[in-house]
């Protein structure tokens, strides 16, 4: 942690809000994008993180320093985004993911603009099917690993379980996504071979 | 010749591929793979996940969309800020009147509702609701405490805070609701009435009215998907009527997004099954792009010839 992120934790924790805001926007672009891969669409990673944002600033004088400021929000973010995914499932037996296929997020509040933005840079439907195959846990780890390069013992931090756990995580979650995404590469050549003999 | 099976475990190759083992067993992996063409397979199946999945984030966000995404993430933070921060009382003799008369105050204020102007103490609702052609402007629920703020313009900013299942707040969320000129507001409405949880009696059957009539006209796929929403969570084991059910059918197959016609399928398949239109519409439904409506059109079509023999749906 720097001398001026230290000086914005003490300000912050002394009722300083600008400070805290100005805290939150050292991490907010990489936290959203942390929270797009694990909700699938940013209306929902949206909500997430702004949702953590908030339980941070109320937990804030929780906050002991023994990780960095942005870990520490991530946790939040991240433990908001596991949450908000698993009401979603008990309440309607299908998972988030499946609901909102399309990502249709096109919300005419403050982030309409944010997301006709952002649909534009989603993510494959093989590779969101394939992700949508690992359980919450193992996608958010491969999303911090594979996507954001964290290290194995900033992810255990991150949720809040041990480098071991996270290890077989990661594990677990590159055989299914190597497993999956062979499986989409066999269909598409086999119906591209179908479409070139029906042809 | 066979070739020599890999001798370095995929935990062992994973890790080695996220550059997560030490030195040693790095080393270690390293001279083994040198050594062993099956290893060197092994290692390279998983790099091509490389080419699949990129390393980078899933979505970037660019400059412009994370503004504006501070802009509202520091409203938020000074809407909490601003809130008074929860005391922790010493009681004492002489503060229990005190108390008593706060918490009258409380139970009043409970009771009656409050209008507030910026900067004026609260008052009560002696003005009534807003004119109908009023424009509502904001719209903010308190999801801890299920109060509700509606703000409106009048000569000068006016705001109505209330408990959701206060009659004028229903009302003023219905008015919301129908502004088709005011999305914003429009979904604010949708988001406060979808917590039915913070309903302390039944709804009122106007806010349902109201929802149809944002299915019937609003453009934006986003609003349409938070009231179909909305509209789930407030029939949760009571049937859906007449008319919205004519809606839901006609959305079935006409709606472009699959997510809105999960939604609808799965408010439509909560009832008993028993329509012709129904039935055409699930019928069509079982040819959708999207294998999870095709799923379950095929189920729910299945549920209703068992459970009624088609010659007998009118």
């Amino acid at each position: 942690m720097n001398h001026h992120e230290y000086e914005l934790i003490q300000a912050a924790k002394g009722g300083d809000n600008r400070a805290f805001d100005e805290l939150v926007r050292l991490y907010d672009r990489r936290i959203l994008q942390v929270a797009h891969g694990i909700m699938g669409n940013m209306q929902d990673a949206y909500d997430a993180y702004q949702e953590g944002v908030i339980r941070a600033y109320r937990k804030l004088h929780t906050f002991r320093s023994d990780s960095s400021f942005g870990t520490w929000l991530t946790r939040i973010v991240i433990n908001q985004a596991l949450n908000m995914k698993k009401k979603w499932h008990r309440k309607h037996g299908v998972s988030l993911d499946e609901a909102t296929e399309s990502t249709p997020a096109m919300l005419l509040d403050d982030r309409s603009q944010a997301d006709e933005v952002l649909l534009s840079h989603e993510l494959s439907s093989e590779i969101r099917e394939s992700m949508n195959r690992l359980s919450d846990r193992e996608r958010s780890v491969f999303v911090l690993k594979h996507m954001h390069g964290y290290r194995l013992r900033e992810i255990a931090l991150m949720i809040d379980c041990a480098e071991g756990t996270v290890k077989n995580y990661l594990f677990r979650a590159t055989q299914k996504m190597r497993e999956s995404l062979q499986h989409h590469a066999v269909a598409d050549a086999s119906s591209v071979g179908s479409a070139a003999s029906s042809s | 010749m066979t070739k020599k099976p890999c001798t370095i475990t995929r935990e062992e190759l994973t890790l080695y591929y996220y550059d997560e083992l030490g030195a040693a067993a790095r080393a270690d992996v390293e001279r083994r793979l040198a050594a062993s063409p099956a290893c060197q397979e092994e290692l390279a199946s998983l790099s091509a996940l490389e080419a699949q999945v990129p390393r980078t984030p899933s979505v970037q966000i660019e400059d412009d969309v994370l503004a504006a995404i501070r802009t509202s993430t520091s409203r938020r933070l000074q809407e909490e800020a601003s809130r008074p921060a929860p005391r922790i009382l010493s009681l004492t003799w002489p503060s229990l009147p005190r108390l008593a008369m706060g918490m009258a105050a409380v139970v009043a204020i409970f009771f009656v509702g409050r209008i507030t102007a910026p900067g004026e103490s609260v008052s009560t609702l002696a003005s009534g609701l807003p004119e109908a052609d009023t424009r509502i402007s904001d719209i903010q629920l308190d999801r801890e405490t299920g109060f509700v703020q509606i703000s409106w313009e009048e000569t000068r900013p006016v705001s109505i805070q209330a408990d959701l299942s206060d009659q004028r707040v229903q009302a003023l969320l219905s008015r919301a609701l129908q502004d088709e000129s005011n999305p914003g507001s429009r979904l604010q409405a949708v988001r406060a009435v979808s917590q039915v949880e913070l309903f302390t009696s039944e709804p009122d059957p106007a806010l349902t009215l109201a929802m149809e009539e944002v299915l019937r006209t609003e453009s934006n796929e986003g609003i349409r998907l938070q009231t179909l929403k909305a509209l789930s969570a407030l029939h949760q084991g009571t049937p859906v009527s007449e008319s919205l059910k004519g809606i839901l059918i006609e959305m079935l197959t006409s709606e472009r997004s699959p997510a809105i016609r999960i939604e609808v399928l799965n408010l439509l398949t909560r009832n008993e099954l028993t329509s012709m239109e129904l039935q055409t519409a699930l019928q069509e439904a079982r040819q959708d792009a999207n294998p999870f409506i095709r799923s379950q059109a095929e189920a729910a079509l299945a549920d209703m010839e068992s459970t009624t023999p088609l010659e007998s749906i009118e």
